[in-house]
């Protein structure tokens, strides 16, 4: 989009991983950057439904890694077991990272860490543990399928995010001493060419105000996922069902216009 | 009717997940243990222990050397507790297929009607692409070692059956037809003419075995197994070439290992049955 203009939209762009390339751009004037688009999208450590409904009191990892016999390692049941992110992902780096003991110190809690191996892997994992009202605790991201369907529950950190210690150090391999730190947060935002931008002010209108929760995106991707449905349909059952969200987006003589044409 | 299956497949994890799981709690204390007695073994007995059981297989001083010098390697390399994983899960495997395989064949060989059923089993085990019984696997049994051993099976068992088949369906009738002249029984037969005659092909299906499962440790590994499987997959999604190649070349070594000592022992039984019954 920088160099060539083209596409005129990035309607969904998860820009953690290039907000160098970003704000150059639009320190340059090619691209103009819109608002959040999802405004709790995140990554973090989650904990399985069964496990949250049986015990409400554990709400942080402190809590969880307090309590190493409630998530028993298949393999030696006397470890606790944090399915990280699978080999590769770049979230396996910053999980692994806060997993050592200069940070939360699984290793002095009788946590260990499980590679699931795959993105099929850990969505297994969880569908399993669910199925089986069993106990998980590990990385995963919202919003997705899984966390809405299988209702993972999401931990406080307990701490600040130190975005310097993050960015300096957790993201890297060789990162001497991690500390702790919240996850990130993911940016979710629409990215739009200047040039569009500037000849399309109603259009921008309509993509400045536009935004959602995890909570509304997860119901629409599960509807998806369960009905095998295509974008279209999705699109339709947004419409039909979050009326409240959308018609805010648009004016309202728009939103009479879409409501006559559902 | 896709989500027929799937609800009837949701349910059955729900009635029988866990018995399932139960039933395969002694193959995962076994496959834990002996892991944890390769890995907490200091490096040079281990190393010891190989090159001595290559020796038995072998009695080649030159596969010796071989193995000392691969094990070095990959100990140097960093390597060594991903290769004492991957070795463990695929000595578990191979014995588990050549235990079921080598009857299984024995069985196909006797009667048409099983070979009727069992053949096209084995083609649907060969080439159904194996995520598509590796995601049931994890819903069923989750993710790590038992879950990975089965499907390492799956796909390493064919060659075995088929080939252990194929051995004895091909021992000469001539000397067969004399072994009943001689008023064998049955197992004497199996055991004294059709078995010793069939081994370079059962020797042939034991190489395929072992080949394919360690060309699934990369499988493997997606599911959860550690072993030389994970940095390799770390490697392929970030590019790190080296890093791929290395732990590519370690499961290379072990597959040569493997091979070379299980060959050089079938030899070795045939030439002494050979001489045995003065061929």
């Amino acid at each position: 989009m920088e160099s060539k203009g083209q596409p005129d939209i990035a309607p969904e762009l998860w820009a953690n991983a290039f907000f160098d390339r970003i704000d150059a751009a639009v320190e340059k004037g090619d691209i103009v950057r819109g608002p959040r688009l999802i405004t709790d999208a995140a990554e973090g450590w989650f904990i399985s439904k069964a496990v949250a409904d049986a015990h409400p009191e554990i709400k942080t990892v402190q809590d969880v890694l307090n309590n190493p016999q409630l998530f028993p390692s298949k393999e030696d049941p006397n470890v606790g077991q944090f399915m990280t992110c699978p080999a590769g992902w770049a979230c396996q780096i910053a999980s692994n990272n806060l997993a050592k003991p200069s940070a939360f110190d699984f290793a002095k809690h009788n946590f260990t860490v499980v590679d699931p191996g795959s993105a099929a892997g850990l969505d297994g994992a969880i569908a399993k543990s669910y199925d089986r009202e069993e106990a998980w605790f590990g990385y995963y991201w919202q919003p997705t399928v899984p966390i809405t369907k299988y209702e993972l529950k999401k931990l406080d950190f307990g701490v600040e995010f130190d975005k310097e210690h993050w960015d300096g150090c957790l993201v890297n391999e060789t990162c001497a001493e991690p500390k702790k730190s919240d996850y990130t947060p993911s940016d979710v935002m629409t990215v739009v060419v200047s040039k569009f931008a500037n000849s399309h002010p109603e259009e921008m209108k309509y993509l400045n105000t536009r935004s959602y929760d995890s909570n509304m995106a997860g119901q629409v991707i599960v509807y998806m996922d369960d009905n095998q449905a295509n974008g279209e349909d999705g699109a339709y059952f947004f419409l039909q069902n979050f009326e409240d969200v959308w018609t805010k987006w648009v004016p309202a003589d728009v939103a009479e216009k879409i409501k006559a044409a559902l | 009717m896709r989500k027929a299956i799937d609800d009837g497949f949701r349910e059955f994890t729900q009635a029988y997940g866990e018995s399932l799981e139960a039933f395969f709690d002694p193959l995962l204390t076994f496959l834990v243990w002996s892991e944890k007695v390769l890995l907490n073994s200091p490096w040079p007995l281990v190393i010891i222990a190989i090159a001595g059981l290559a020796y038995l297989g072998s009695r080649s001083w030159k596969l010796v050397v071989g193995v000392i010098v691969a094990f070095c390697v990959i100990g140097y390399l960093g390597m060594w507790e991903d290769t004492m994983s991957t070795l463990s899960i695929i000595t578990v495997c191979t014995i588990v297929a050549i235990a079921i395989g080598i009857p299984l064949g024995i069985l196909m060989a006797r009667s048409d009607k099983v070979q009727a059923v069992v053949t096209p089993i084995l083609d649907i085990m060969q080439t159904m692409p194996s995520f598509v019984y590796l995601i049931p696997v994890v819903m069923l049994l989750g993710i790590g070692k038992v879950p990975g051993l089965i499907a390492v099976i799956i796909y390493a068992l064919p060659p075995i059956v088929r080939l252990t088949n194929l051995g004895i369906r091909h021992v000469d009738p001539d000397v067969v037809e004399a072994a009943n002249a001689y008023g064998c029984t049955s197992w004497q037969k199996l055991k004294n003419v059709q078995i010793p005659l069939a081994l370079p092909s059962i020797f042939a299906g034991v190489n395929q075995t072992i080949m394919m499962a360690l060309s699934m440790v990369v499988i493997a590994s997606m599911i959860g197994v550690k072993g030389l499987g994970q940095p390799v997959l770390k490697a392929i999604t970030n590019q790190y070439f080296s890093m791929g190649l290395l732990n590519g070349l370690a499961i290379v070594a072990i597959a040569i290992i493997f091979d070379r000592v299980s060959q050089q022992y079938g030899l070795r039984i045939q030439k002494h049955r050979e001489g045995g019954h003065g061929v």
